[in-house]
């Protein structure tokens, strides 16, 4: 399994976040957005600037291309995203 | 406490919580008060909950009151208070012994407390510190009563982490799940009953926007308040002993969330795509995004402009035309016409704040405009797409927030600024929302337009939005080369609300509500400024005249502003009324077409000179003459300095509390420096070509 960066993820795959950011104050505020260790996130959208849309339990967070630098992840199998009516 | 002590808590008198919040003047000045509490034996209940999640609509809702609503981060910045009106319904005590009588069954108001957006309680900005502060460092005798903590159920374990922290209290906490109309599309299918059983604490869905589910809420507060205060919590890392792993007490409570999250929801919800999606694949994209938000903003100004003119016209001609003339008649019946009674009411009251009414459908469709978009969850979009320009002055995308809010009105956009955690870019962004052209400033704005462009007007408002837009930027800059060039930046982490369809309701009530505001603010500051001006304008400042039959350049007004006018004959406008127009626009803007008006109605007709009672006539020749022949570049001199220099003395008033005085007194030096050097240059090199 290779992990990657979130800033050089592909969009719309399933991967586990395997390390979230070492500033304590940017780490705690991904963390209370659900952003932090252990949980499955997929990139949804591009952003100028290299800043990726991350979609977390259902939710959609901004991150800017800094803060994705430092999120490492690894790609899970899983089927590719469902389209619903949300 | 015992069954036969019911209330103990919640009923003791006089007591309040130990904060002065919320209420600032220059608050009250900008939108009205957002209200006082219930008596003072009401039980306290606190609304906590992060940012966008409808805590303020349903403080709204429970409350009657109009606080500052929208469906974006950050909008409440400030401590609101209100009083929770409901009809007791039944016995909620659990005395044993009692026939339904006593005080918890007697209680039919709450003072309903809306806490700062907070994600949690460990602060990192004024607004959680606030929170933070009001719910856990104060003694336990000053805390609320009971804390609603509300919980977007479509993202339920993000809203619960609050909630974690606050059973690791002594706080009655209720959960009010709000979002379930989006949880359902997403295909998540709530258990209140079970999650309340794993939180340890009573759950209720609700929807605060079509105000349903809130007696449920009522019973669900009276129910908790007669309860013992809860044992905390117990942890599985207790306090201190996370030392070698920071975050292992945030791993822990996750862990606690997750698990009541999965025993109240069948289904998480993640990982679909969904219909907010697609629309942020053309809102957030790089190129699309930034050109659909031009496109909006320009559309807003576009409707808001034209639709809103014809409207005008007619209350235009209403209070000139038959309200002075039924005034007119009735002084004269009494014997009080032709003199400085009349003056004061026709030229004075009515043709002054009169025109100001007529302005009242151009805010109000500027503000429907404004809450649609908010409500929509479009604004956070334009957040994250003007994320990379408000980097360029070092400033991260949220500060876009509180710059947006100004161009609704300044005064809470500065309080705004408490969501940016860093004091410096609180400070860089205190100064530079001056900057951003608020609707106050748009009345002028229309008004010149439609004198000197006629169809275009639209367009030329457009262009001075842009022109606040470039200000902020260009100032930013030359703060951040400068003062501020040590600053660090902050990342971009902003959460993004799905796409809803807006609810008229909450559309008209926040609209209502601004336009309330706007309305205060005539009939106070405004209808002060316009007495005053007349005053002066009755006074005289040359022998020769009385009391009331001053000709306005020899009034106190019009010396006044024949010192101040030949400051700005570099920049094309160097007539003293349209000077004085400015004096007055530093009180506030909305003053500026009243007084302006007001100076052309008392003044002497000159020799030669026709239609004279046509306010744009008089504007266009004052222009024509003050520029020796090119208006047009006056005028957008003109328009500029009106954009950059201070916004109102309410705004300043924000400023000095937010700031303090020494960073307010450099706002004006600055605002006014870069509206006098903006508006010479633009006259100068515009008459080169126009």
């Amino acid at each position: 399994m290779t992990s990657t960066t979130l800033a050089a993820a592909p969009l719309a795959v399933p991967m586990l976040l395997t390390a979230t950011h070492p500033d304590a104050d940017v780490a705690r505020r991904l963390a209370s957005l659900g952003l932090r260790r252990g949980v499955r996130v997929s990139l949804v959208q591009k952003l100028a600037g290299g800043g990726r849309i991350v979609s977390v339990n259902g939710g959609r967070i901004a991150v800017d291309a800094g803060v994705l630098t430092h999120l490492v992840a690894e790609p899970i199998a899983s089927a590719p995203l469902a389209e619903v009516d949300a | 406490m015992s069954g036969t002590q019911p209330m103990n808590q919640p009923t003791r008198p006089g007591r309040v919580l130990s904060i002065t919040p919320a209420l600032p003047t220059v608050r009250a000045a900008c939108h009205g008060p957002v209200g006082e509490g219930a008596g003072a034996g009401a039980p306290i209940i606190a609304l906590a909950g992060a940012p966008n999640v409808g805590k303020s609509t349903l403080f709204n809702a429970l409350t009657g009151l109009r606080a500052t609503t929208g469906n974006w981060p950050g909008t409440t910045v400030d401590v609101g208070r209100g009083v929770w009106r409901f009809q007791p319904d039944g016995k909620v005590c659990t005395c044993a012994e009692c026939s339904g009588d006593c005080a918890a069954n007697r209680v039919s108001e709450f003072t309903l407390i809306d806490l700062p957006g907070a994600y949690s309680l460990d602060p990192l900005s004024p607004d959680e510190e606030l929170t933070r502060t009001l719910l856990v460092d104060a003694p336990v005798g000053e805390r609320p009563d009971a804390v609603v903590v509300v919980a977007d159920a479509a993202h339920l374990a993000r809203s619960l982490y609050l909630v974690a922290q606050l059973r690791e209290t002594t706080h009655r906490v209720v959960v009010a799940l709000t979002m379930n109309d989006v949880a359902a599309k997403a295909g998540i299918d709530l258990d209140t009953y079970a999650l309340s059983a794993e939180l340890g604490c009573p759950v209720v869905a609700i929807d605060p926007r079509r105000r349903q589910g809130l007696d449920t809420l009522t019973r669900t507060v009276r129910e908790a308040l007669p309860t013992p205060l809860p044992p905390p919590r117990s942890l599985a890392v207790p306090a201190g002993s996370e030392g070698l792993d920071p975050l292992a007490r945030d791993d822990e409570r996750f862990t606690w969330v997750e698990a009541a999250a999965a025993a109240g929801a069948t289904a998480s919800g993640a990982d679909r795509v969904s219909t907010s999606d697609r629309i942020d694949r053309v809102a957030t994209h790089p190129v699309a995004g930034p050109l659909l938000f031009l496109a909006v903003m320009w559309v807003v100004f576009q409707i808001t402009t034209t639709v809103a003119a014809p409207l005008q016209d007619a209350l235009d001609g209403f209070f000139s035309g038959p309200v002075s003339d039924a005034v007119r008649g009735l002084l004269g019946m009494v014997g009080l016409g032709g003199g400085w009674v009349e003056g004061l009411l026709v030229d004075g009251l009515i043709a002054g704040v009169g025109m100001l009414l007529t302005f009242v459908p151009l805010m109000a469709l500027m503000f429907v405009l404004l809450a649609l978009l908010e409500d929509s969850g479009y604004m956070a979009r334009a957040a994250v797409v003007t994320d990379r320009l408000m980097r360029t002055i070092g400033l991260p995308g949220k500060a876009f927030l509180p710059l947006v809010v100004g161009f609704g009105c300044n005064v809470p956009a500065i309080a705004a600024t408490r969501i940016l955690g860093n004091a410096r870019q609180r400070i860089l962004v205190a100064l530079l929302v001056p900057f951003t052209s608020c609707t106050a400033r748009l009345t002028v704005y229309v008004m010149l337009g439609t004198i000197f462009f006629g169809a275009a007007a639209g367009t030329a408002v457009f262009v001075m939005y842009l022109a606040s837009i470039l200000a902020v930027i260009g100032v930013g800059l030359l703060l951040r080369k400068t003062l501020w060039r040590t600053m660090g930046t902050e990342p971009l982490v902003l959460d993004l609300p799905p796409y809803q369809v807006p609810t008229a309701r909450l559309t008209a009530a926040v609209a209502w509500g601004r336009l309330q505001g706007f309305l205060r603010t005539a009939s106070g500051i405004i209808v002060v400024t316009v007495c005053a001006v007349w005053l002066l304008q009755s006074l005289p400042a040359r022998p020769g005249h009385g009391f009331g039959e001053v000709p306005v350049q020899d009034s106190a007004y019009g010396v006044a502003a024949q010192t101040i006018a030949p400051v700005f004959e570099p920049a094309g406008f160097g007539q003293w009324q349209t000077a004085s127009a400015l004096v007055v626009g530093f009180v506030a803007k909305e003053a500026v077409i009243s007084s302006w008006a007001q100076t052309y109605a008392v003044e002497e007709p000159e020799e030669g000179a026709s239609d004279l009672g046509d306010f744009g006539t008089q504007v266009r020749a004052a222009f024509e003459e003050s520029s020796g022949g090119h208006p047009l570049p006056a005028v957008w001199a003109f328009l500029w300095f009106l954009m950059a220099y201070t916004p109102c003395v309410a705004t300043l008033a924000a400023q000095k509390r937010e700031v303090g005085w020494r960073w307010t007194v450099f706002g004006v030096a600055i605002g006014l420096a870069v509206a006098w050097l903006g508006a010479v240059a633009i006259f100068q090199i515009g008459s080169l070509i126009w």
